[in-house]
């Protein structure tokens, strides 16, 4: 255990290492994500004059838009391309010698960000509820922010595991970080970051349900805002443990596949 | 002049001759990049299904708007992401002495020396998707849109060179494109929207100083409305200063640059 908190606590100290990086990436994010939803989403309800679309009301809609990236921060934290770049660069090797094994030590990276993006979201989210109060009809408490929270950090692992699954095709290709990418282009749209799953039509909504996507940012993200008991809750938590099986699966299997291939000369 | 020709004509030599040399990463780019416009269109797509008009657009003009978008995010993948990419280590690492040594202008081979071939067989989908935009529109394409659309993507690619140059830029003094780089990705997304949209400051900045929202918006409404020729003068002029500042400050990066040395 003390292991592991050497771990996350060296790892969080190098996120941190370029501070100006950070919170501009942090805060721009954000920014960017609640300007651009504002000034699209007034534009539509201007238009339409509906007071309500896709479940939403525009007050509502914008504290989705700040969540959001926040979530993301949360659940799509860490070094993303590291482990192929240790199997590119031949670095794997190095864990031969370490106390640890590989992805125990590369999910405390990840868990590195997750805890330091959920003191951001604290602090964002707190300073934006203070100005603008909880919008009407929203039932958002310090109980559901805590447990979108809680299911945000599981999002991390699911995540984690997923993009490990890509990454490790470095195994037996150079380049793999076009598959980040995608993953990432697939994740924002599906997983409801640009918009709300709940616009989406019926028989969308009920296939994403069928992929591991809107865990990643949508439910976390609704469960901070009231929209999700608890026994949707705990359906969720059941999901993504399976999700987090499967992909565990997955990568336990490429591993034992691609150490066979691993050479651990750099190129 | 013939001398640049030729040398750009070897760069894309050479990167039709490497494509292949990681051929899993030619084919899951080409795919990355269809996702990528595959994304797009579906947020436009559902968008669209809530409201019949988005800054006085219909679904139809606003696909334009995102076919625009997706030819000109084509061509700078194609002709110079790949080494813009690359310049703020350069910089870092002092590896650009190599190309400022070269007899000819640094910022041509720094910019232009990667030619991604995967991206370039993507241009294909791109403009297939403009197509099957133009063809969803109520009228036939004008002669007018036909003569006009090749200047505007041109306009466009290069507003989007430039202002991705000025985000590398302070690297020269900073040492650190980090910041720098992950702000660009996060104001990209405003270009990713109808101009009309914004308003007050904001709108401003996205249509002077820092012009993402001229990239595809501008040139947008210069292909779907009657033509304006203020639009018309206000994209040339913004493109033009932005020319002139990106030379400049380019020109004291230089200055400021450190060398191998460092």
């Amino acid at each position: 255990m003390r292991l592991w908190l050497a771990v996350l606590s060296l790892e969080m100290r190098k996120l941190m290492s370029y501070r100006v990086d950070f919170w501009m990436r942090f805060a721009g994010s954000v920014l960017a994500n609640v300007l651009v939803a504002y000034y699209l989403w007034s534009a539509v309800f201007a238009h339409t004059g509906r007071e309500v679309i896709g479940g939403f009301t525009f007050p509502a809609l914008i504290l989705y838009y700040l969540l959001v990236p926040l979530v993301e921060n949360v659940a799509r934290s860490g070094d993303w391309g590291s482990i192929a770049e240790e199997i590119y660069s031949g670095g794997l090797t190095k864990f031969i010698v370490y106390p640890t094994s590989f992805f125990p030590f590369k999910y405390m990276g990840v868990l590195a960000g997750s805890l330091l993006a959920v003191v951001q979201l604290a602090a964002v989210l707190g300073a934006y509820l203070a100005a603008k109060g909880v919008p009407v009809g929203i039932d958002l408490s310090a109980a559901t922010v805590a447990g979108g929270v809680g299911l945000a950090v599981v999002a991390g692992l699911l995540s984690f595991l997923m993009t490990a699954v890509f990454e490790q095709v470095a195994f037996w290709a150079d380049r793999v970080w076009s598959l980040n990418v995608m993953l990432n282009f697939v994740t924002r749209l599906l997983g409801g970051a640009m918009l709300p799953l709940s616009l989406f039509p019926g028989w969308c909504q009920r296939a994403v349900l069928l992929t591991p996507f809107p865990y990643l940012v949508s439910l976390p993200a609704q469960a901070m805002m009231g929209r999700v008991d608890a026994w949707q809750a705990g359906r969720a938590l059941a999901v993504m443990t399976l999700w987090c099986l499967i992909f565990a699966g997955v990568n336990r299997w490429l591993w034992g596949r691609g150490a066979l291939r691993y050479t651990g000369v750099g190129i | 002049m013939s001398r640049y020709l030729r040398l750009y004509a070897s760069f894309v030599r050479f990167a039709f001759s490497k494509s292949l040399e990681f051929r899993l990463d030619f084919y899951t780019r080409i795919f990355m990049d269809l996702v990528y416009y595959g994304v797009n269109v579906a947020f436009f797509k559902v968008l669209y299904l809530h409201t019949d008009a988005l800054a006085g657009w219909s679904e139809a003009q606003a696909m334009i708007f995102v076919s625009f978008f997706l030819v000109v995010d084509g061509l700078q993948m194609t002709l110079y992401s790949m080494s813009v990419w690359g310049l703020p280590m350069m910089i870092n690492d002092g590896s650009l002495d190599y190309y400022l040594t070269r007899p000819v202008s640094g910022l041509f081979f720094l910019s232009l020396r990667d030619f991604a071939v995967a991206s370039f067989v993507n241009l294909v989908f791109a403009v297939g998707i403009m197509a099957w935009a133009f063809a969803g529109l109520p009228e036939a394409v004008s002669l007018k849109t036909a003569l006009i659309l090749p200047g505007l993507l041109a306009i466009g690619v290069l507003l989007y060179y430039l202002i991705s140059i000025l985000f590398v830029i302070p690297v020269f003094w900073t040492h650190s494109g980090r910041g720098f780089g992950a702000v660009y990705q996060i104001m990209n997304r405003f270009s990713e929207r109808p101009d009309r949209l914004f308003r007050g400051g904001l709108r401003l900045v996205l249509t002077t100083i820092l012009p993402f929202s001229l990239i595809a918006s501008f040139p947008a409404r210069l292909l779907l409305e009657p033509f304006d020729p203020r639009l018309f003068a206000h994209l040339i002029a913004v493109t033009a200063g932005l020319f002139a500042l990106v030379l400049f400050l380019w020109g004291r990066g230089l200055r400021a640059y450190s060398s191998a040395s460092s």
